[in-house]
């Protein structure tokens, strides 16, 4: 919420530091994210009156204003339409600034324009729209608009939390900031009105779930008349444009008082007003000219003909005031909140109205926000209005729940015991009423804080006033045997693992295109986030290599040859409620770069398969099998599955070039591996070995070119005995084989347990492993 | 003479003899015409081999191979030595312990991990017990439990992405306490990092980050107490003396709550006050959601964001650059290691 400390001013004593002020503001709960100066960004604008209008020669969206500065005239060319002559605006003349650079005299479509005329939003206030600001004919031409607005004053900017629906009016800011600093609070005059004695038009509230209470009030003789300078300006520094008399003093007062008011062209009403739902196929044209298909759920301001208004939120078009309005309806109400809300976010309608009621206005102010309103509109208004007797319905009185408060509450709560005094004060301070005994209080807080309910409330109250800075610190205690016991962190042990063999770990994005199931084991449905921000952001991974591959791809166009990645993540496969944790490894390029004593080699399927093989057995699982397998990302003769007791859990292989953008002059080699089924592994138990002295053999066996080396092994493994371990040492392709062979060595080593075993024995287990390799897989020895 | 396996045996023996014998560049070159040269030992190996039997002139040709590559990478290391070592034989064994090792390169691991990791550590040495929990959500886990009704403008504080089939991704950490206290009675004490979700992109927002959260639950933890855990996480966290400020704000599933600023200087010596972390004494509310008996405990909560505290920490000034993921920032943190 935007607050002109000038404005604060005019309620309660405020230090002549503005930083000062945030800073107490911001230790009170009203976060100040910033302070405007906006004097400091405008430079030499000034106030002008619009003397003639007419369309740009060759532009018909635009048009060239002749303005004046008193003594003189000026061109400027605007694409804005709310131009009326003899109204003033806010004039950029060449040299100025609006705090973006200094204005130039340019030529917009063959028309010298001297400056700009200026919106809300060219003055860096917070409008909304590009309309001009537009001010009351009155004011004199030529002045500086800075010093003529008052902008010299400094605007804080409040984040204000959902809470604190009081704080949402300067007379809010300024009850609790006086509250805090213990001063008092000048309120603004709102005697009650005379009136003619006459009753405003009958009201019903029939839903009365939804509105406690609504008051009406109807003023005849109005004249909607420009806003005098105080009331024009204040409504700027706010960022909103004046309007008329009317229109303005119900948003002075939504923004002094908090309560918002809509005021109707009664003329243009017929009948009774009634709250109601709104029935089946009603529609509103709402002021801002938006047509509006309404709800059941949605909750109206109607007469005996139509929706009127949709209840704190906007006003319907037809009923609005304008300059020919003569007597007005005015409405000061309290909504339920959950439904304002409701119908706001349902329409995207969200109003300075709409905001203060879904979080709460005063209900006990309606009427002094109402009697505020006529006291403004008397002191502004040149004529006599006629005010007639107000009309309140009531549904539900503006109470407040008497809360209770022990001392010992707060002793438990804080930690540290309450001193009575002092909170009794604070308490009173904030507007509560306290029925105080030594063991027990009631309170009962004033009705615009109807965020306090329980006794939690009220001691966040009496702790927000005292500063919590003066509670005192302590360090819990905890029993040891509630100590955590050490868990198995397996991503931990990965990125420490694979960050010291060269790869650099990536933070991705959980959601990518719709059609980028690149890895996924199926691209049939889409997980998709219904409401993206983009389309890259449609569809929640089934892969995290779908993620991964163009971290790859960005660090390749930069120009890096050599990438080796990782990323550890949660997938959203399917139908599954669990979400995987895995890890995606892609790599490219030269194993290590380049080396003064070595030859530049490529990274291959070996360089993946063993870094994966060392990482997790590091990390407690030597127990995975690597078989040949197919997968949709991969080259078909070049990916495997990585396989735990029979059961897949991960797969790698050389990803499909054509899936890479831009093409790599390396292959790309990946791999994906499901972590969050490698469960911590089972306490590793001493097993006795043997002493005795090993017998080593080599079988350099020549075999078909396709014969996987792991069914050769398992074959060894299987017939052998005495065979302690076993390993390929060498890999030959070509002459003098024939194309279609290839030679394996392995070496085998045999040891006994319990005594060294002869040259014969091995012979002839050697032998027995030679047969069976050349039965089942043809194998010969390389010189037979 | 024939070659066979036990020729070779002996001329590289003898070979590896000569060039050991080698004290200056010209003995060098004396070797090198002798066994590498046009019409040296190892050409006329080759030569011969023409002569041998098929079945055993492969694997010779192989093992010559081996051997003119060993010759030629023990002649180059030597010619280096001495060169540098200006051919005296004491400095034969001379190496240039300046240039490169070999290795693969280190790695590294992503600043929002090792800042997740940090914070999660420090609260499991003071006795939190780390907890994770899904990151789609329903609106009861995210919203309704933790006193966020629908319609309530708390919402506002979450804008939520909803998927299709009607749940939502996590907008924040705390839907774990829900599903912590729901399985277990008190005292309950979790640490909670996690990746959450909202539907904002700009400088300063991403769609997709980081928290960690924590929930002390037992019969009489205390506001003292919470003001006392965060300060001396703070404490561990950062290195350099940071001053702590606790001031009033709201959170629907604590009562009272608070934000909690530390205070940094900035380039030009100023005081500056940043927001890290968001805590509070947990809402009865959220007790009766998970069937806690609202009189018999009580607790505190607290949960911060990682990649800003990662941003402080290792002084990154541009948000973006967590997520590009580009190498020329990722190898700045090869000498960062995990806690």
């Amino acid at each position: 919420m935007q607050l002109p400390v000038d404005w604060l001013s005019d309620f309660t004593e405020v230090p002549d530091d503005t930083e000062r002020l945030a800073e107490q503001l911001t230790q009170l709960g009203l976060e100040v994210e910033a302070i405007d100066h906006p004097a400091d960004r405008l430079e030499s604008i000034r106030i002008v009156t619009l003397e003639r209008t007419e369309t740009h020669p060759n532009n018909d969206d635009l048009t060239v204003c002749e303005v004046s500065t008193g003594d003189a005239r000026h061109r400027v060319v605007t694409a804005a339409e709310n131009l009326t002559n003899d109204n003033c605006y806010v004039w950029a003349p060449p040299g100025s600034s609006l705090g973006s650079g200094t204005v130039e005299e340019e030529s917009i479509g063959g028309v010298e324009s001297s400056g700009m005329l200026c919106s809300l939003e060219d003055l860096g206030l917070t409008g909304s729209s590009g309309a001009l600001l537009e001010l009351n004919p009155t004011l004199e031409a030529g002045s500086d608009a800075v010093e003529l607005l008052r902008l010299d004053q400094p605007i804080l900017d409040i984040d204000l939390t959902p809470n604190r629906a009081d704080c949402l009016s300067v007379l809010g800011v300024a009850r609790d900031y006086g509250a805090f600093l213990n001063r008092e609070v000048n309120e603004p005059t709102a005697p009650d009105p005379e009136t003619s004695g006459r009753e405003t038009p009958g009201v019903t509230i029939e839903a009365t779930d939804r509105c406690a209470r609504y008051h009406g009030l109807r003023i005849d003789d109005v004249q909607p008349e420009d806003s005098s300078l105080e009331v024009q300006r204040r409504l700027v520094q706010m960022g909103l444009r004046p309007r008329n008399q009317i229109v303005d003093l119900t948003n002075f007062v939504l923004f002094e008082q908090g309560n918002p008011l809509h005021a109707f062209d009664r003329e243009r009403l017929s009948g009774t007003i009634s709250v109601r739902l709104a029935g089946e196929d009603e529609q509103l044209t709402t002021i801002d000219g938006t047509e509006v298909e309404l709800e059941p759920s949605d909750l109206l301001i109607a007469d005996d003909t139509e929706p009127r208004a949709l209840a704190g939120i906007m006003g319907g078009a037809k009923s609005a005031v304008d300059a020919e309005t003569g007597s007005i309806f005015l409405e000061g109400a309290w909504f339920d909140p959950p439904g304002i809300r409701h119908t706001s976010q349902r329409l995207k309608l969200h109003t300075d109205s709409s905001h203060r009621f879904e979080r709460g206005v005063d209900p006990g102010n309606v009427r002094t926000a109402m009697n505020r309103f006529v006291h403004l509109l008397n002191d502004e208004t040149t004529g006599d209005v006629r005010v007639h007797e107000p009309v309140e319905v009531v549904e539900r009185e503006a109470s407040t729940p008497s809360i209770s408060l022990r001392p010992a509450d707060y002793e438990n709560l804080v930690g540290y015991s309450l001193d009575a005094d002092a909170a009794n004060t604070s308490l009173k301070r904030l507007g509560c009423r306290v029925d105080r005994s030594d063991s027990e209080w009631t309170v009962q807080p004033p009705t615009w804080r109807r965020d306090l309910n329980r006794t939690e409330d009220l001691i966040e109250e009496l702790l927000r006033l005292d500063g919590y800075e003066t509670v005192p610190s302590e360090y819990p205690s905890l029993p040891l045997n509630e100590s955590p016991r050490p868990t198995y962190d397996l991503p931990h042990l990965v990125r420490e693992a694979l960050s010291s063999r060269g790869f650099h770990e990536t933070v991705t994005f959980s959601f990518h295109g719709e059609d980028e199931y690149g890895f996924a084991e199926n691209d049939d449905s889409v997980r998709a986030v219904r409401n993206p921000l983009s389309r890259e952001h449609r569809a929640l991974r089934k892969s995290l290599l779908d993620t991964l591959l163009p971290a790859l791809e960005k660090n390749v166009d930069a120009g890096v040859e050599d990438v080796k990645l990782y990323g550890i993540g949660r997938v959203f496969p399917d139908t599954e409620e669990l979400e995987p944790t895995r890890l995606a490894m892609l790599a490219t390029g030269s194993v290590s770069g380049k080396h003064w004593d070595e030859h530049e080699r490529p990274f291959d399927f070996y360089d993946l398969k063993g870094i994966i093989g060392t990482v997790l057995t590091r990390a407690g699982h030597d127990d995975l099998e690597v078989v040949p397998a197919k997968h949709r990302g991969f080259e078909p003769e070049r990916c495997a599955e990585i396989r735990r007791n029979g059961s897949a859990i991960g797969r790698l292989g050389q990803v499909k070039p054509e899936r890479v953008e831009p093409d790599l002059d390396a292959d790309c080699w990946g791999a994906e591996i499901e972590l969050s089924r490698l469960t911590p592994p089972e306490t590793t138990r001493y097993r006795p070995f043997s002493r005795e002295p090993f017998v080593k053999r080599d079988l350099d066996l020549v075999v078909d070119r396709e014969q996987y080396a792991r069914e050769l092994k398992a074959t060894i493994r299987e017939t052998a005995r005495w065979l302690e371990r076993t390993e390929v040492f060498d890999l030959y392709r070509g002459e003098p084989l024939p194309s279609d062979k290839k030679s394996v060595s392995f070496r085998l080593f045999f040891r006994a347990e319990d005594r060294t075993l002869s040259d014969d024995e091995v012979n002839e287990t050697q032998e027995a492993i030679l047969d069976a390799l050349r039965n089942q897989h043809g194998a010969v020895l390389r010189d037979e | 003479m024939t070659v066979d396996v036990d020729v070779l045996e002996e001329l590289e023996d003898e070979a590896l003899d000569a060039l050991s014998d080698c004290t200056d560049l010209e003995d060098l070159d004396d070797f090198h015409v002798n066994y590498l040269g046009r019409d040296g030992e190892i050409r006329r190996v080759f030569q011969s081999l023409g002569d041998l039997p098929d079945d055993q002139r492969a694997e010779v040709g192989r093992r010559t191979n081996e051997l003119k590559e060993t010759l030629e990478s023990r002649y180059e290391t030597k010619k280096e030595q001495l060169s540098g070592g200006s051919g005296d034989p004491e400095r034969a064994d001379w190496l240039d312990v300046t240039l490169p090792g070999r290795h693969s390169g280190a790695g590294s691991i992503h600043p929002i991990s090792l800042m997740m990791e940090e914070i999660t550590k420090t609260f499991e040495l003071l006795g939190f017990e780390r907890a994770e929990g899904p990151q789609v959500e329903t609106e009861w886990y995210n919203f309704e439990a933790l006193n966020i009704p629908e319609d309530h403008p708390a919402r506002d504080m979450h804008d939520t992405y909803y998927l299709e089939d009607g749940r939502l991704l996590r907008t924040h950490t705390s839907p774990v306490q829900i599903r912590t206290m729901e399985s277990h009675a008190p005292p309950v004490r979790i640490v909670v990092p996690g990746r959450v979700f909202r539907r904002d992109a700009d400088r300063t927002h991403s769609p997709v980050f980081h928290q960690v959260e924590g929930l002390w639950v037992d019969d009489s933890v205390t506001f003292s107490e919470l003001k006392g855990t965060l300060e001396v996480f703070i404490d561990r966290i950062f290195e350099d003396d940071v001053k702590t400020r606790f001031r009033p704000s709201y959170f629907p599933f604590t009562e009272p709550s608070a934000e909690i600023d530390v205070s940094f200087k900035t380039d030009d010596g100023d005081e500056e006050w940043l927001e890290i972390l968001g805590a509070g004494m947990v809402d009865p509310a959220v007790f009766d959601a998970v069937d806690y008996d609202v009189g018999d405990c009580q607790g505190f909560a607290f949960g911060m964001g990682v990649e800003r505290l990662a941003m402080l920490k290792y002084g990154i000034d541009n948000l973006q650059m967590l997520y590009d993921n580009d190498l020329r920032f990722l190898e700045q943190f090869s000498a960062t290691p995990p806690t």
